[in-house]
This record gives C-alpha cells, structure tokens and sequence, in this order.
C-alpha cells in the first residue's frame, strides 16, 4: 500500500482510518464466532492465517449502539493481530494529517483530511498496548 | 446415539452442544459417561449438574435433547447434546490467550476446528 493511503470504515455512522499498510485482509461479518465470557472489549472470535485472532467490539471504538457491522479488518502490528469491525470500507489517500483534538486519547493518534471529511486515525500498536495484547 | 447412558471407551473428543453458536470439545478420557433425559438417572444428577449454559451466560438451545455428562472427576454438567468425533477428519488446535477472556481462571484454553465444528476447549476444572 502507499504510504498515506487508509482504509476507512465507519461505525455508528461516524468514520474512523487505519493506515493501510496494518490491513491484511478484510473479513465477513459472519466470519465471526461467539466467545462466552470474553474480555469487555472482545466482540468474538475469527480465525486468520492459523490463529485465533480476537474481534474488537463496536462500543469500544465509541459507538455505543454495538452490533453486526459489515465486514472486520485484520491488523497486524507488533507480531500481534486483531480484528476492527467496521461498515461501508473503502480506501483513500488523505489530503493531509493533522493533530487530535484534546479530549482525544487512546489509540487514536490524529486526524486525516479526506476531500471535505477529517476523519479520526486509528493507530493499531496503540490499541494493542490499550488492550494489554502486547 | 448414547442410548440411555452409555460409558466412555473411545479415545478421542466429545463435542458438547450448549446453544446455538457455542460447541464445546472436552477429551473424552475425562468423560465417564453421557445420561440421556429419557434415563431414570438423569433426574438424579439434575439437581447437582452444572447448567453450562448458565455458565457461560448463553441462551440454551430448547431444540435439543438435554444430557448430562458425568466427568470421571465425579462433577455433572447439563448440555444440549453430545456427539462423539466420529469421522476422521483432522482437527486442528488454535490456542485462545487468557486475556480474551473476563474469567479467571480462564474456562478455556483453545479451539478445535474442522469444516464441521468451531468448539472450545474447556478447562474442567474452571468450571464449577
């Protein structure tokens, strides 16, 4: 993928970016598998390249109202991968990068110009230390 | 398949039906014998049975039949239904790390998968 390129889903209508090149793959929604007991942040399970790789839940990324999405995204950062769920995904180059806004925090690292949208950034090896996967 | 309780002899996995997504694979070396609802004994390990669906915080599936399947351990455990791997096709293991799950300790340890089955493998004794 070339640098500044991202992929952009959305959840709860609203639209957040990964960097493209922690994409691996793009995933069905009914990959999914239900984990009884999970973690909080956990929406379930999915396999990926002989592994189990754990699904982040919807509520996590700040949408409260949960529940399917279309697709999940296989990141992969630090020898470690997750699964961001996600609707409407496409990818784009951002315009430019800016900072976050102040009550920002966590794994998100920036904002992206996309045409007249700015876009909130995710940042897969933050999230990784957020949830204590590292 | 179980008749009206039948003991275990064959090595290999016993799948455990709980609700409609969730399988459980259990080694059946750890199994002494699975009691059918239709046996005279089901009724006596009723009362002590672990409801696994209960456990688990899973909606039962009132589609199936209801055993309970009776560790060599001497602990019961209520499911929808039990099923011997008969076929053989080969499983494969994923390990599930202790921090996707909110128990502790962690009530299982990994996946067996095949076309057929996604079944956790349950750590006996975290559950009670």
């Amino acid at each position: 993928m070339p640098e500044g390129t991202y992929l952009v889903m959305e959840t709860g209508g609203r639209p957040f970016a990964i960097p493209a090149g922690a994409v691996e793959a793009l995933r069905s929604w009914e990959d999914l598998r239900e984990l009884p007991l999970g973690s909080a942040w956990l929406q379930g399970l999915l396999e990926g390249e002989g592994e189990v790789v754990p699904v982040l839940n919807s509520p996590w990324l700040g949408d409260r109202g949960g529940g399917p999405r279309e697709v999940v995204a296989l990141v992969h950062a630090h020898g470690v991968r997750l699964a961001i769920p996600g609707d409407h995904p496409r990818l784009c180059a951002a315009d430019a990068e800016g900072p976050l806004s102040e009550e920002a925090s966590g794994p998100w690292t920036g904002t992206l110009r996309l045409g007249a949208e700015s876009v909130a950034c995710l940042d897969p090896g933050k999230l990784y230390l957020e949830l204590g996967l590292h | 398949m179980w008749g009206k309780g039948r003991t275990m002899n064959q090595p290999g996995w016993l799948f455990l039906s709980v609700s409609e997504g969730v399988e459980l694979a259990l080694p059946s070396t750890s199994v002494h014998r699975v009691v059918d609802r239709a046996s005279q004994e089901f009724g006596g390990y009723r009362a002590e049975a672990v409801d696994l669906a209960a456990f688990l915080g899973v909606r039962s599936d009132p589609s199936l039949p209801m055993v309970i399947v009776v560790l060599q351990s001497g602990a019961a455990w209520l499911a929808g239904d039990a099923a011997l791997q008969q076929e053989r096709e080969a499983l494969t293991y994923l390990s599930v790390r202790p921090e996707y799950l909110r128990s502790a300790p962690a009530w299982c340890r990994g996946v067996l998968r095949d076309s057929r089955h996604w079944a956790y493998v349950v750590e006996e004794a975290a559950i009670a």
